[in-house]
């Protein structure tokens, strides 16, 4: 557990006030605490409604928390801040421009000209397989491909790190497998830091080398598993005694394991 | 693109022009009741000429109220975009105005102004005017959340976000409400016509009906037609141009069903 903290959340509390009278304050975050190493693949598990999402707005900046700190890169977060590279569940592509256009928009909006950011697109296209789909408009692309630019649009800028929020939840389990593969080929590669949120134990135990449990709304910190599988992971490794362990173990922390006896409907 | 799409309507249009002269001559009706093709076709081989500065004058009017629409509906929709506070204080006179026939008002609008031309590209401009304002402002807020969220994060501008972002959004929401407003700011022009005036196509209709000239009341109608055609597929040949993603997409994916 070497190297600096990249993402670095403390006692972290995030209360939405209600902007309809009489309508109660829903507490999102409570207490919530853990970082993300430099080079480090972090997931975030948790059900829905346990302030997933609320995290992706406070590391990058779009909301102040009502409590605590959030660090990314050693300073402390007060407002928008391009030093995470972000992927959303849907691709969020521009429909009227290119593929290799919208990779780069980050650097026109940042307005960054240091360096030839053609060719650095070029690389990433190469990188995440769609070479030859450069001039392609987004809806040539399946899904899948889609997402690819969107991975590539968040690297482009070099942030030191990325924050992915379930990228792969709307592709079906096939492309979402085979996503994963490369999603952890291109880690591999580049090594940058990720937070990866998602609400699937599984791939979050396949893809991390680290597991943050979030509980469900006031959404804590409830453990953060280590995940020792030695790299490349293949998917044959979801089939081995220790990653279903692990697996379950979640599933426990998270009380998913009830006898079908009482399980609530 | 098949042979077809071209083939098929030509032949709908030749079967019926025959149909229509078969019946009119078989069953001898008048002529002032409803004149055969044939007749109306002599119509515009003899006295055609005598609608062409209708025609003009109509066309004109229909564009200059059309562009006035577009060009002020797409600026007032920025406006109601980015300040709350014209929002509120425009929308409710804009509901009244759009509740309100403004075909209406025509007679008024001929009192004030005359039977000149201005009183056509207003009423024109009224009723077409709605429509692109309310598409713009679908337009320009529609963008998703999270492309905002990460233009945001990127430290981007309310200018970068207006350009880069809304405007691009907007724009085939903008070509459906242009779409609308061509075809309403004919209609405005007409209307305004038969009210009062001293040329136009809705003013030869009007004339032609009081002099039981029903051959040139039906000449005045198939130039309106083509008129109205003509100013639609414009405006779509111009989106083609404007939004070629969209035509790409459209072609991809109503290519083979029919549309477009």
């Amino acid at each position: 557990m070497a190297g600096r903290a990249v993402i670095e959340l403390d006692k972290v509390k995030m209360l939405y006030e209600s902007k309809v009278a009489r309508r109660e304050a829903v507490l999102a975050l409570e207490d919530a605490s853990f970082d993300v190493r430099e080079g480090e693949f972090v997931a975030l598990v948790g059900p829905s409604g346990c302030g997933k999402s609320t995290i992706l707005k406070l590391v990058s900046g779009l909301m102040p928390p009502t409590g605590g700190t959030v660090r990314v890169n050693g300073h402390e977060v007060r407002g928008p801040q391009p030093d995470l590279g972000i992927v959303f569940q849907m691709p969020v592509l521009m429909e009227w421009r290119r593929v290799i256009d919208n990779i780069l928009l980050p650097i026109e909006v940042l307005e960054y000209n240091d360096i030839d950011y053609k060719n650095r697109a070029q690389d990433l296209v190469d990188l995440v397989g769609l070479r030859g789909f450069e001039d392609r408009y987004p809806f040539e692309l399946s899904g899948g491909m889609q997402q690819r630019v969107s991975i590539c649009r968040s690297l482009i800028h070099d942030p030191p790190g990325l924050i992915m929020d379930e990228p792969f939840s709307a592709l079906d389990e096939m492309t979402r497998d085979h996503m994963n593969v490369e999603l952890q080929r291109i880690w591999l590669e580049r090594r940058k830091t990720v937070l990866y949120i998602t609400h699937s134990i599984s791939e979050s135990v396949f893809l991390a080398d680290r597991v943050a449990v979030m509980s469900p709304r006031p959404g804590r910190i409830l453990k953060v598993v280590d995940i020792p599988f030695p790299r490349p992971r293949s998917l044959r490794v979801r089939a081995t005694q220790e990653f279903v362990e692990k697996v379950e173990n979640i599933r426990e922390m998270l009380g998913l394991n009830e006898d079908p006896g009482e399980a609530e409907v | 693109m098949s042979n077809r799409k071209f083939i098929l309507p030509i032949i709908f249009f030749v079967v019926s022009v025959l149909l229509w002269e078969g019946v009119v001559r078989f069953f001898g009706v008048p002529e002032f009741i409803f004149p055969a093709p044939s007749k109306v076709i002599k119509f515009y081989y003899e006295l055609g000429y005598t609608l062409m500065w209708d025609t003009v004058a109509t066309v004109s009017e229909t564009l200059l109220g059309f562009a006035l629409a577009a060009v002020l509906g797409v600026l007032l929709a920025i406006a109601l975009v980015y300040s709350s506070f014209l929002y509120d204080l425009m929308y409710p006179p804009l509901v009244v105005l759009q509740v309100t026939p403004k075909i209406a008002i025509a007679p008024l609008l001929l009192l004030w102004f005359g039977y000149g031309y201005l009183p056509k590209i207003m009423i024109g401009f009224f009723i077409s005017f709605f429509p692109v304002v309310v598409t713009t402002v679908h337009g320009l807020t529609s963008v998703e959340p999270e492309m905002l969220d990460l233009l945001h994060s990127l430290r981007a501008s309310k200018w970068k976000i207006f350009w880069k972002a809304r405007i691009p959004h907007a724009l085939p929401y903008m070509f459906s409400g242009f779409q609308i407003a061509v075809t309403l700011s004919l209609i405005g022009a007409i209307v305004a016509e038969f009210v009062g005036a001293e040329l136009g196509l809705g003013f030869k209709i009007v004339y032609s009906q009081y002099s039981a000239n029903t051959p040139m009341l039906f000449s005045a109608l198939g130039l309106l037609a083509v008129a109205g055609l003509i100013l639609f597929y414009l405006v779509q040949l111009i989106e083609r141009l404007v939004t070629p993603w969209r035509t790409l997409k459209k072609e991809k994916e109503f290519g083979a069903t029919g549309f477009l």
